[in-house]
């Protein structure tokens, strides 16, 4: 009789179990299929150089670029079913874009502790072009003159488990800023400003399309 | 309550079928569908040339390479350093992994074709003499018939293993570097060019590179030497006037451009085809 009794508490038991497992799994699993990989705009730098020989004299003031070609990237990443976007705060973002100690702490297997387990995968822009094209052409007063902003933005997509970079791009654009064509009459267009922030802006757009056709 | 044992079964069956029908997460992964085409891992992009370029300017054209890469249906990857500028200027023999990428490089020129050692940086020399010996640049007439030739090669044994190793680190078959050796910036001096402020009189800018194509696993070796110029000048002639202008890194950039398109061209029409053979290759 006790044999029995207990072999009906042993099925018991290991029903019982069997159910709470199942549940643990069950909960797991939803979780998992809502678990998106991260990813997390560090911030973009500048690879513009401004010296004797680089002869750059656009007057927008730096930072302010920066900051228009990172706003344009979350916004057109933000909302993307594939991936959950992580974006650092304006305010921090200057400290997080210091790419080189960051690639130097992977080099020695860590992650710095600010960027620690916020993301799967870390993207870093760059400035890498922000110059004016000049044309001109004519003679005797019948003459044109243009002038063009070139900006040119690249995109690195860091492994954050390994360390490695996984994806590169680029994307740039051209807007004019002046136009002046002397002849039977005359016409002066003068808007640098908006031309540089337009540019940034289809650059930016450009990257964040081939970031999400590479996925 | 009485549960029979082959409810329990049944349970534990439902139990384990769970996980298969269930969605595993993906926490990564998110460019794991790399095209099925070839892969490149970039192991250098630096300047071993007379005059080094900023690093700036290797890490843009690093990224233009990665893109024009992606357009031939080349996938790319790296390590967190790029352009391996910490390798470049890590001293020889110091054995962690940049300074390894940075031998191998440097295996693969003074290995190459294209290697003259009167024209390079001090550490290449150093190299190369360690490599080959001082003796081996003195015999004029097998450099000259080397340096005619087109033949893929092979890197020393040791770097040859060390390739291996690292490129199976990284999931890698093939391994790319480049050299870009001489980039040379010169101001065109015309009467008739514009004088202004930051215009000056026109500029000329001319690139020189040499670019590397390691099959990871055989060691074998592809080279191309690409070579690319532009000018920018605006032009005053009396009444008259012609031309455009642009500051240096918008010329800089345009050529990086025209050189990363070339080398992408050639590696997808001639280097993998090179270095995927099993051919007789020359341990130069």
């Amino acid at each position: 009789m006790a044999h029995r009794w207990f072999i009906e508490k042993g099925r018991l038991c290991l029903a019982a179990m069997l159910l709470a497992l199942t549940a643990v799994l069950a909960f797991g699993s939803l979780t998992a299929e809502a678990a998106k990989p991260r990813v997390a705009i560090v911030g973009f730098t500048s690879r513009v150089q401004k010296t004797d020989i680089t002869l750059t004299d656009l007057k927008e003031p730096l930072p302010e670029i920066l900051t228009v070609a990172r706003e344009q990237l979350t916004a057109e990443l933000a909302g993307e079913a594939k991936f959950d976007l992580y974006d650092f705060g304006a305010q921090s973002t200057k400290a997080r874009c210091d790419e080189a100690a960051f690639v130097e702490a992977l080099g020695a297997g860590d992650i710095v502790p600010e960027l620690a387990g916020k993301a799967d995968y870390y993207v870093f822009g760059y400035l890498t072009t922000l110059g004016k094209v000049k044309a001109q052409s004519g003679a005797l007063g019948l003459s044109g003159r243009d002038k063009t902003v070139h900006a040119e933005l690249s995109l690195r997509v860091m492994d954050a488990h390994t360390g490695a970079i996984v994806f590169v791009t680029k994307a740039d654009s051209r807007r004019k800023a002046e136009l002046a064509y002397n002849a039977v009459w005359q016409r002066h267009d003068s808007g640098e400003e908006d031309a540089i922030a337009e540019a940034i802006e289809d650059a930016a757009t450009n990257l964040a399309a081939q970031f999400k056709q590479a996925m | 309550m009485q549960i029979s044992w082959k409810n329990v079964f049944l349970l534990a069956a439902l139990l384990f079928a769970l996980p298969l029908t269930g969605t595993p997460a993906q926490a990564a992964g998110l460019f794991g569908g790399t095209p099925a085409g070839d892969s490149v891992f970039v192991g250098e992009v630096q300047s071993y040339g007379d005059y080094e370029l900023k690093a700036d300017a290797c890490a843009t054209f690093v990224d233009k390479l990665a893109e024009a890469l992606r357009q031939q249906g080349i996938a790319v990857s790296g390590r967190a350093d790029l352009t391996n500028e910490e390798g470049r200027h890590d001293a020889i023999g110091s054995g962690d992994e940049a300074a390894e990428l940075s031998e191998i490089h440097m295996d693969a020129i003074v290995h190459g074709h294209q290697f003259d050692r009167g024209y390079t940086a001090a550490k290449l020399a150093h190299y190369a003499d360690l490599a080959m010996g001082r003796a081996y640049f003195h015999q004029e007439e097998r450099l000259a018939a080397w340096k005619k030739s087109t033949q893929v090669y092979r890197l020393s044994p040791d770097k040859q293993r060390t390739a291996a190793a690292i490129a199976a680190k990284y999931g890698a078959d093939y391994m790319l570097f480049v050299n870009l050796k001489d980039f040379d910036v010169r101001l065109k001096h015309s009467i008739f060019a514009t004088h202004t402020e930051r215009e000056t009189k026109g500029k000329k800018l001319s690139a020189s590179l040499d670019y590397y194509l390691v099959n990871a696993r055989t060691g074998r070796v592809y080279e191309k030497h690409i070579e690319n110029k532009k000018t920018a000048q605006m032009v005053n002639f009396g009444l008259g006037k012609t031309g455009k202008g642009m500051d240096v890194d918008t010329l800089l950039g345009e050529v990086m451009e025209t050189s990363a398109k070339d080398i992408a061209d050639d590696v997808k029409k001639h280097g993998l085809d090179e270095v995927k053979g099993n051919g007789t290759s020359l341990v130069h």
